[in-house]
């Protein structure tokens, strides 16, 4: 894809209007494009300027009866941060899909960003017997531990969204085998009809790797094969619908 | 923001004055008036409870704030059937088409002004189907497939409607693009 191909894109870009690996194909292309950056920041300007074009045109009040409503709410006791009431039925019914879903590979674990390794070495065994065959376990150990390792972070795309601020994700392969490992944590959990997709980029093709069924705690692993040992992978974003929120750029 | 984030209603009671009804049209117009209520209570409280992960360095508080009410709002609106959400931007873009021409209220900064009375003037002078692809795509979080399928339209159809919608609101902030205005060039005109 080159560069006039990615700049024909840019409007539906800053209007969140392209495909996830649209969209992820252009944010690769911005971060060496200093023309096209340009050119996205003319556009984030129409864009955001569209809801100050609809209250201008709007007949509509604001009654004040709702800012003391905001008001006493921002001041009223916390409430749980990721797990709003409305929330709980779709966190309760992926919970119970996963767990009756014996293929499923995401797990249950507390990943800490800076000692993920280390965290997942001495609490994964336990953890992953829920979910995962003994096979299956084994084979994430051995990508996990081997010294033919890399390990790739994914970070949040937009660190400003407040609701993938905590989001991260990690990507493991190995020089010397086709297995890999996708992690990914404190992801909000998606509404009904949406989910999680990991695109991996490799040699100019970019493939849909698979869904991340989160847990509970917004927690998801992948387990899958490359089609070759050491696939070496340039990108990998993680959309939510049609929206990257997590990505590695090498 | 800072004072936000440690707590200061006060602030955080001005910004509210900034954008409510700014919020509040948005809300009612894409979700309806009587769910207007909850969902501005909602992106106001994020915004509190979110204020301390605002970084100036990283953009403008304006596009921090939009894009997290933008975020909430297409989150909710996904819950909605495809041809509910036709529908609701079939009734903005009618707004913005025949929308009044009332100006954003005094809190509003002189830029904030100037692009969305700008916008909204050339919103109104777009032709139909251009407004509606631009509605569908940011109010109504449509991809660009979706619309061609929705609108039974071929996808190119739809990409270079949106090509030229945003071509034409692009030029319409042009004149205004100056990093530098002149102290006190738009007060004239109040």
């Amino acid at each position: 894809m080159d560069h006039y191909e990615q700049r024909e894109r840019l409007d539906a870009y800053v209007l969140g209007a392209l495909d996830a690996a649209e969209a992820a194909a252009v944010a690769a292309h911005l971060e060496t494009c200093e023309s096209c950056r340009a050119e996205v920041a003319a556009g984030r300007r129409v864009a955001e300027g569209l809801p100050a074009a609809l209250e201008v045109a709007s007949p509509l009040r604001v009654h004040p009866s709702v800012k003391r409503r905001v008001l006493a709410a921002v001041q009223g006791p916390p409430r749980p941060r990721h797990f709003r009431p409305q929330l709980w039925p779709v966190a309760a019914a992926v919970a119970l899909l996963m767990f009756i879903g014996s293929t499923v590979y995401a797990v249950h674990l507390q990943i800490e960003q800076q000692d993920l390794a280390l965290t997942v070495r001495t609490e994964t065994l336990n953890k992953l017997g829920a979910t995962l065959s003994q096979g299956d376990q084994l084979r994430v150990l051995e990508v996990l531990d081997s010294n033919a390792t890399t390990k790739r972070s994914l970070r949040s795309v937009d660190p400003q969204l407040p609701a993938f601020h905590d989001s991260y994700g990690k990507l493991w392969t190995r020089s010397d085998d086709a297995d890999v490992v996708v992690m990914v944590n404190k992801l909000p959990q998606p509404l009904p009809g949406q989910r999680y997709e990991l695109y991996l980029t490799s040699a100019g093709s970019t493939i849909d790797a698979g869904a991340l069924k989160l847990d509970a705690d917004g927690f998801a692993m992948l387990l899958f094969r490359a089609d070759r040992s050491g696939p070496s992978y340039k990108r990998a974003v993680v959309t939510l619908g049609s929206t990257p929120v997590l990505q590695w750029a090498g | 923001m800072s004072g936000i984030a440690a707590g200061d209603i006060a602030a955080f009671t001005q910004l509210y004055d900034r954008y409510a009804r700014r919020i509040h049209a948005w809300c009612a117009h894409v979700l309806g008036v009587g769910r207007a209520e909850d969902a501005m209570q909602e992106i106001f409280l994020r915004l509190w409870q979110h204020a301390g992960q605002f970084d100036r360095e990283r953009g403008s508080f304006t596009t921090w704030f939009t894009a997290i009410a933008r975020h909430y709002l297409v989150h909710v609106l996904r819950r909605e059937s495809m041809l509910r959400r036709v529908a609701m931007a079939t009734e903005v873009a009618a707004v913005l088409e025949h929308g009044s021409a009332s100006t954003p209220g005094p809190e509003e900064t002189l830029a904030q002004r100037e692009d969305g009375a700008a916008l909204a003037g050339a919103m109104k002078l777009l032709p139909d189907e251009q407004r509606q692809v631009l509605v569908l795509a940011y109010f109504g979080g449509l991809s660009q497939s979706q619309i061609a399928e929705e609108l039974a339209l071929p996808l190119g159809t739809v990409k270079k409607r949106i090509r030229l919608g945003m071509e034409k609101l692009r030029g319409a902030l042009a004149p205004q693009s100056s990093p530098q205005r002149a102290p006190g060039a738009g007060r004239a005109a109040r």
